[in-house]
């Protein structure tokens, strides 16, 4: 499963896209920004969430993604992977 | 913590003025980036990261600059950070650098600071653009008065450091304000701004930029095979406190104390007065001199001024201070502090020119920022072992 940074619905299939997340992945399990959106924290409520999906939701693998600027200029990705 | 040596090699900043009408901010950067490359023998693609440091954006009202300085640059497609501590932000920008280089992440890293204060009004920004704001000076004023009266300083020690560091900036090519004719009595004459300090004891309001290139040990030795010399990151540390809490002291805030502990600690230095050739410290306004000379340990509480009026501080003194003539004669104030820490690497790379410390191997630069609440130090050898433990 894949956190992705899309405070805009347009976000999540072009950074989906870019990324090349299949479409086995599943996004913003979550809920994600859509669902809630301290800005600067945002990033970083992505990377506990792909945490919290291998603590408690036992998955193996996940990526965070977290991004600045209206046309998603900055961007930091991130995989986590369980034991 | 054992980390990977850093050198420094490549150093640029712009020439400082009151109105760079001939460049845009992406210009004004690009300019001394292009300067520490080419001091560094370095192209764009060479460089593998880049972090950029800059005062509130409020300041020229550029949110985000950093995406949009990322093609001015060369940064597209590598990683970019911004740094952000206010006034010491400029310090803060060159300790994140180096520790890319220390950490192993990064090979080759840029580090840029900037100020535009033309395309904006940083007295209104520094009130959170609320309109009223006493500035920075009327923020000082009551600390610097505080340590007079604490420290039984003679009134004519902060025009004596306005005078030294003025002089300093006549040898310094890239300095904003060059007075000629600078003297104690012009000094004095000056008004009265904030008391205890006049206009010509505060800094000016200035456009600029300063680059830093670091290396990892293998870039520093290669540069110093092919005669440039490098300078060597010996310590760094960063400290922060609150503006106000019960007990805090001001005058010498306990941040500024520890991060001069810190460096010391690092380097194995117990007598800074003695281990240290030569200092670059922010000051902004005159009296910051003697304040930091004793909240940095260099000199006994209530003796900073000592040091000022005795003219150890002076160019040609024991323990000379602001050599290029500090931020009262420069100040883009999101590269003041890299200015400070590049100067410092300039002295120990004997590359400072006119205010050249002769001899210099060990430097000190400082940066602080918003109510004297955030502090960046580094201590820069010309050589990584340079007391030959």
């Amino acid at each position: 499963m894949a956190e992705l940074q899309t405070a805009f619905t347009h976000e999540e299939p072009l950074v989906a896209s870019a990324l090349g997340l299949g479409a086995d992945v599943v996004l913003n399990a979550s809920g994600g920004p859509l669902a809630a959106n301290p800005i600067m924290a945002t990033g970083l409520v992505r990377i506990i969430e792909a945490a919290r999906q291998i603590h408690d939701e036992g998955r193996q693998r996940t990526l965070a993604h977290s991004t600045s600027g209206p046309c998603l200029q900055q961007n930091l990705v991130c995989i986590l992977e369980g034991n | 913590m054992p980390h990977q040596p850093c050198a420094i090699v490549g150093i640029g900043q712009t020439h400082h003025k009151s109105r760079r009408w001939d460049v845009s901010l992406g210009g004004l950067v690009r300019e001394a980036a292009r300067r520490a490359l080419d001091d560094a023998e370095m192209d764009w693609d060479d460089i593998d990261a880049v972090v950029l440091g800059k005062a509130p954006d409020l300041f020229e009202g550029v949110m985000k600059p950093e995406l949009y300085l990322t093609d001015a640059l060369g940064a597209v497609g590598k990683p970019m950070f911004r740094v952000h501590t206010a006034g010491s932000v400029g310090g803060s920008t060159g300790i994140v650098a180096s520790h890319l280089v220390e950490s192993g992440r990064h090979t080759r890293v840029l580090a840029v600071g900037y100020q535009k204060q033309s395309e904006g009004n940083a007295q209104f920004a520094l009130g959170s653009g609320k309109g009223a704001s006493l500035g920075a000076g009327g923020a000082f004023a009551p600390f610097m008065r505080s340590y007079i009266y604490r420290s039984g300083a003679p009134l004519d020690v902060g025009p004596m450091v306005a005078v030294k560091d003025r002089q300093n900036a006549l040898k310094n090519p890239y300095a904003h304000l060059k007075i000629e004719d600078i003297s104690l009595e012009k000094v004095k004459a000056s008004p009265m701004m904030w008391d205890p300090v006049r206009y010509l004891e505060s800094c000016p309001s200035s456009d600029g930029a300063c680059a830093v290139v670091f290396t990892d040990e293998a870039g520093g030795r290669a540069a110093e095979a092919a005669g440039r010399a490098p300078a060597w990151v010996l310590a760094s540390a960063v400290r922060s406190e609150p503006a106000s809490f019960p007990g805090r002291d001001p005058v010498r805030p306990q941040g500024a104390v520890d991060a001069a502990e810190d460096i010391y600690r690092q380097v194995g230095i117990t007598n800074p007065r003695e281990q240290i050739d030569c200092a670059e410290l922010y000051v902004p306004f005159s009296w910051y001199e003697p304040m930091w000379l004793e909240a940095h340990l260099i000199a006994e509480p209530g003796d900073g001024w000592k040091m000022v009026e005795s003219g150890t501080t002076a160019l040609d003194g024991d323990f000379p201070v602001n050599m290029s003539g500090g931020v009262l004669s420069s100040n883009p104030i999101g590269a003041s502090g890299l200015l400070r820490f590049a100067e410092a690497a300039m002295q120990v790379r004997g590359t400072a020119g006119e205010h050249q410390v002769d001899g210099a191997k060990v430097a000190l630069a400082q940066a602080y920022g918003a109510s004297a609440q955030y502090f960046a130090m580094w201590i820069v050898g010309s050589s990584l072992d340079p007391y030959g433990s």
